[in-house]
């Protein structure tokens, strides 16, 4: 197996499109490709692990596990009620609320 | 017929792009990486490597280790010590010491530039210097301890408790009216004490009788004094004995009787900080404390001030409390931050977050100056202080006093300024989250000897260990520490200051860099600056207690502080690296192992060659390599001739005579006199390489 990293750049570039990341807290860096053995040929480089951008750590990080809890709406009906001024209610015909409007930020 | 050797294949493995910085392993990395350097550049352009700018010491006048630092308006940059020295460094980079604070500087310092006042906490308390730059040249005014101690102004220490409610509420009786005495203490209640018409006659033994103590509910610690209104002194020594509602004594002054003044409040300081458990809301279930007096003579006729006649639990009294906690780690970091709206400078002060809103310079309230805005972990100390998008991050770790028992524990604390009490905190049990500093909106900091990073999400992530992954076999304990000031960010970059103290000789003292100059390529790592004084460990040249005290960027200028002993003798400094700098003294670079991904195999190394940019003059540049890990060798073994280029040279090559290896590792060093003024530049290091195809056995190594 040649191992030219002269020709590697590309291979370990950050990942431009950090969505794309292929790591995750859950599963960890799906990236990483176990280390195969050799196959007894002498290699013309050196051996390079995939390069993992911190970055794209941190914004998908961010995204999976964000470190402010999610809005808290509670089901069923609730005090008070907000009716969406047009033809539509966000009320049920029973006058149950079927959806919340506003935003409870929880710190 | 035998065979005769074939002429197999031969290949080169050549080294001209750089922008893997240092890797952590030896020979597994990424892409262009290599496995030490010193001193060099490789991201500025990443097909080259160039040396970057020495530090120069700019001053040799200082008897202090520089700990925090910041810069006035006008371009003036101030520092203060370890031991309490405030310097000035003027625009010409001239350093003078300009004040001394009365305890040692606690690593914190912030300029507002609205008051034109220096904030200077010390260990106990916070001084001032100012104005800096409107007042009469020259001439700004020191202001020791401007924020001392004060004096409680909280229910539970200003009234008398309500058994009925169970709460301080003023309608038993308040205590004092002490308006007089610049405490800060006013009120109109008519049930105040009347100091001389009813008192407490002093007894010369403590009991635990209800009426022999006078309990109070602290909202400030640590205590620095009580103050006691006596009616008549009498005539014997006065004892104030501080219990804990368990009656353990945590303290007891006694101030003789000459110094006891009649129809006065009386200070009983206690000499040292008394920690105590402070509850705001002030009621029944308030922690509670008491103390007791005593009189050293029998049927003495002294007397304090109390509300109810022979009642000590009503007595006058005021409780003071320093400022700032005195810590085991001696840190007060110090940030500006307006997350609740108004600009607050915000101290870390022992398991506290302390603020100040500015509001009274000469005198500030403790609703003003609130020493406990945030509570964190009891034995954890705040170590540093950054500021994250809408949050505060608060460093705080565990802290031993014994330097062969280093404590393991540390919590990153968020707040975003409105709440009583941090929003979130992330539990660090590795270690202490050591000299915490944002950049590019992520909260860096090292922890157990690695770099850290924390944007977002539950989790920090680890970069990446910078000197060491573990101890083991190192035979001494580690005790590494890193201020919380030495972090900074030059050109882009992230600038590690590390370690501040170690007794690691793994590490090396100096200055990494951590980042990239363009998108496409990867964050890198290096050794980037060393002291000025080229020392890199303790034990060097017989040094001790080598120390870097912090590190900070202005633009381009970078400040680097250091302290070490030499035969008994502590020499301090400051360090430079801008734009008149020359180039590194010494530096080097060290490629990764190769071994061809097959380390049992015998290769053959036939030619070594570097280049670079023609030498420039007053440089030197040496090849170097070594043979299965072996020492590095710079010479010929035979002609003992070093491979040095000279000036003006634009490659070294070197020939090797059957030079087989398992494993081969190659770079180079040099030196840069203070004469020189252009730096050597690197392009390209290659080794020729004889596979020894037809060599494949496998066998004892070399036999």
């Amino acid at each position: 197996m040649n191992q030219s990293f002269e020709s590697e750049i590309s291979a370990n570039a950050p990942n431009h499109s950090m969505m794309y990341s292929m790591y995750t807290t859950t599963f960890g860096n799906v990236n990483f490709m176990i280390q195969p053995p050799s196959p007894g040929e002498v290699g013309r480089g050196f051996p390079t692990v995939p390069y993992l951008s911190l970055e794209a750590l941190l914004y998908n990080q961010q995204a999976s596990n964000p470190s402010s809890a999610p809005v808290n709406t509670m089901a069923g009906s609730n005090t008070g009620q907000q009716v969406i001024q047009s033809t539509q209610s966000a009320n049920d015909s029973t006058g149950t609320p079927r959806s919340l409007m506003g935003n409870q930020q929880t710190g | 017929m035998a065979k005769s050797p074939r002429n197999t294949d031969k290949f080169k493995i050549n080294n001209q792009y750089f922008q893997g910085g240092v890797s952590v392993d030896p020979k597994l990395a990424v892409t262009n990486s290599f496995y030490q350097s010193q001193a060099l550049d490789f991201r500025s352009k990443p097909s080259q490597i160039s040396v970057l700018p020495g530090a120069t010491q700019i001053a040799s006048n200082m008897n202090d280790l520089i700990t925090a630092m910041d810069q006035d308006l006008n371009g003036v940059r101030w520092g203060v010590g370890t031991l309490g020295g405030l310097y000035k460094i003027n625009t010409s980079n001239v350093i003078s010491k300009v004040a001394q604070l009365t305890e040692n500087g606690s690593a914190g310092l912030y300029y507002n530039q609205l008051t034109d006042q220096l904030y200077i906490p010390g260990q106990t308390s916070v001084s001032m210097y100012g104005q800096v730059t409107s007042a009469n040249p020259g001439n700004p005014n020191y202001k020791p301890n401007q924020f001392g101690i004060s004096a409680s102004q909280a229910n539970g220490t200003v009234n008398l408790f309500n058994f009925d409610n169970l709460f301080f509420d003023g309608s038993v009786g308040v205590r004092n009216n002490a308006a007089g005495i610049n405490t800060g203490i006013t009120n109109s209640n008519a049930q105040v004490t009347t100091y001389s018409t009813l008192t407490y006659s002093l007894p010369t033994t403590i009991s635990e009788a209800s009426t022999n103590l006078c309990f109070f509910a602290p909202d400030i610690e640590p205590f620095h004094s009580i103050d006691v209104y006596i009616v008549k002194k009498g005539s014997g020594n006065w004892t104030l004995t501080l219990h804990d509602s368990l009656n353990n004594s945590l303290a007891a002054v006694t101030v003789s009787n000459a110094n006891l003044t009649s129809n006065s409040y009386n200070k009983f300081a206690f000499g040292k900080q008394i920690r105590a458990i402070v509850n705001a809301s002030q009621t029944g279930t308030s922690a509670t404390y008491h103390f007791h007096l005593t009189s050293s003579v029998s049927s003495d006729t002294a007397t304090a001030g109390t509300i109810n006649a022979s009642d000590l639990s009503s007595a006058d009294f005021l409780l003071y409390a320093y400022r700032l906690i005195q810590t085991n780690n001696g840190w007060h970091p110090t940030a500006f931050f307006t997350g609740s709206g108004i600009g607050q400078l915000c101290i870390g002060n022992g398991n506290y977050l302390s603020t100040y809103n500015f509001g009274n310079d000469s005198n500030p309230s403790n609703s003003q100056w609130v020493r406990h805005a945030l509570y964190f972990k009891p034995g954890y100390e705040v170590c540093g202080i950054t500021t994250n998008n809408q949050y505060l991050v608060i460093a705080a770790e565990r802290r031993s006093t014994n330097a062969n028992r280093s404590a393991q524990g540390g919590i990153l604390y968020f707040w975003d300024g409105t709440t009583n009490s941090p929003n979130f905190l992330i539990d660090l049990p590795m270690g202490s989250p050591y000299g915490i500093y944002t950049f590019n909106n992520v909260t860096y900091f090292i922890c157990g000897g690695s770099l850290f990073a924390w944007s977002g999400g539950q989790t920090v992530i680890k970069v990446r260990n910078i000197g060491y992954q573990n101890t083991d076999y190192l035979g001494v304990s580690d005790s590494t520490l890193i201020n919380p000031n030495m972090m900074t960010s030059r050109y882009n970059l992230l600038m590690l200051g590390v370690p501040s103290k170690t007794s690691n000789p793994n590490l090396n003292y100096g200055i990494y860099s951590w980042g990239t100059v363009e998108l496409t390529f990867p964050n890198s790592f290096g050794y980037s600056y060393l002291l000025s004084n080229g020392y890199q460990n303790n034990n060097t040249n017989g040094i001790t207690n080598l120390q870097i005290g912090c590190i900070q960027n202005f633009v381009d200028s970078m400040y680097m502080s250091w302290s070490y002993t030499l035969a008994g003798q502590t020499y301090y400094g400051l360090d430079l690296i801008d734009n008149y700098s020359t180039p590194a003294l010494n530096f080097s670079w060290q490629s990764i192992i190769y071994d061809g991904g097959v380390r049992y195999k015998s290769k053959k190394a036939l030619r070594l060659k570097l280049n670079f940019l023609p030498l420039p003059a007053n440089t030197t540049l040496t090849l170097q390599y070594s043979l299965d890990r072996k020492a590095f060798v710079s010479a010929d073994p035979n002609s003992n001739i070093s491979y040095s280029a000279a000036t003006g040279d634009t490659s070294i090559i070197v020939e090797f005579d059957n030079m087989r290896f398992f494993e081969f590792q190659y770079g180079f060093f040099g030196t840069c006199s203070s004469s020189a003024t252009t730096q050597p530049v690197i392009t390209g290091i290659t080794v020729e390489v004889d596979p020894l195809e037809d060599e494949t056995a496998m066998k004892k190594d070399y036999a």
